[in-house]
């Protein structure tokens, strides 16, 4: 990602989000998929443990990730813009 | 898995709030409400195991469904229920969700029921059967006006720390009532080494999770439970069949201070 400057950074920024794949985090697919059911049969059941378990270690390893770069964020020094933002 | 869909009204309409319940469930939470959900649904998912595992017959006749309706999403579906009350039928006493709890409201832990004898307030305590309100006074539960009402005539009750070995040894010399009588005692001071009679209701105990370790600990104790109520009541009625035996356990009890401070 380059740093010349504000402009190429948010462009960067925009591109990398644009081209990052599409991806629901597991916990939420999983999550949606439960509460949209209105009935489980015994088979289904049985099969849900793991699932849930798998949903919930990568949820959490998801969740961990978000509070560290959120604690990366609050850390970073702020910085002077290059670039007058419109409006002044 | 099968979807609930909302009830139609008409071919092209449907019901407000069935449409609305309908795209609550769709919401995209947020990751940790996601999370919360899905712990809820491990427990659900043991429950069931749990189920399976000590009541087969029942498990595999139910028709009653693992999820819980819509307007109840976070509380227990009707196949908890079954669950929840077979373990109070038949495995150890354990607190109903209906009578505690809101429909969307789970238990933390597992809601066991203790079966101690607390003396909280003189309303209580005057409630109490005589021997067991004897008890209360020995092991110092009660204050010392109680004494003169409980069991007038009775020797006044000595201080000092009590040599529980040499008390439980008189006891068992003096014969008849009196050889189980260190069991009343054991019971009102909440120290028989039972779960279910020395955890108080006041002071709380340990709080435990639907594992099947502690499911099967838990039925254990409670078997174990019965047999020392079956014994506790068994002596209640013996004293209060005979009261000159509580006047006598009351002599062993001041015999029971320990020697040094005799001594001393």
């Amino acid at each position: 990602m380059s740093t010349d400057s504000g402009g190429r950074d948010s462009d960067a920024v925009i591109e990398f989000l644009v081209a990052a794949p599409r991806y629901v985090n597991p916990a939420i697919a999983l999550y949606q998929e439960l509460t949209a059911a209105s009935e489980i049969s015994r088979e289904e059941m049985l099969l849900l443990q793991p699932r849930i378990d798998a949903a919930i270690q990568e949820g959490q390893q998801a969740l961990e990730l978000a509070v560290q770069s959120l604690k990366a964020l609050v850390a970073t020094e702020p910085m002077a813009s290059v670039e007058v933002p419109n409006g002044f | 898995m099968a979807s609930e869909a909302p009830e139609l009204v008409s071919a092209h309409t449907f019901a407000f709030d069935a449409a609305r319940a309908q795209l609550q469930r769709w919401r995209v939470p947020t990751l940790g409400q996601a999370l919360d959900e899905l712990l809820v649904w491990c427990e659900r998912c043991t429950l069931m195991a749990l189920y399976r595992q000590y009541f087969p017959t029942e498990y595999a006749r139910s028709q009653a469904n693992v999820v819980p309706p819509m307007n109840r999403a976070g509380g227990y579906s009707d196949r908890e229920l079954e669950f929840l009350g077979l373990v109070n039928q038949r495995l150890f006493p354990i607190s109903q969700p209906e009578d505690y709890l809101g429909v969307d409201e789970r238990f933390p832990w597992i809601p066991f029921q203790e079966c101690s004898v607390e003396f909280y307030d003189e309303e209580d305590f005057s409630s109490w059967r005589r021997p067991i309100q004897v008890f209360a006074c020995l092991i110092g539960a009660a204050g010392d006006d109680w004494w003169k009402e409980v069991l007038p005539g009775a020797p006044l009750l000595q201080d000092g720390t009590r040599d529980w070995e040499l008390f439980k040894r008189l006891c068992r010399r003096a014969g008849g009532i009196l050889t189980d009588a260190p069991l009343g005692l054991e019971v009102a001071s909440l120290s028989t080494g039972n779960l279910f009679f020395d955890t108080s209701s006041e002071v709380g105990g340990d709080a435990f999770g639907w594992e099947p370790d502690v499911v099967a600990f838990l039925a254990a104790e409670w078997r174990k439970a019965r047999e020392l109520n079956a014994r506790f009541d068994r002596l209640i009625d013996a004293f209060e069949r005979e009261p000159s035996a509580l006047v006598r356990l009351v002599t062993l009890w001041n015999r029971a201070i320990e020697k040094k401070e005799k001594e001393s």
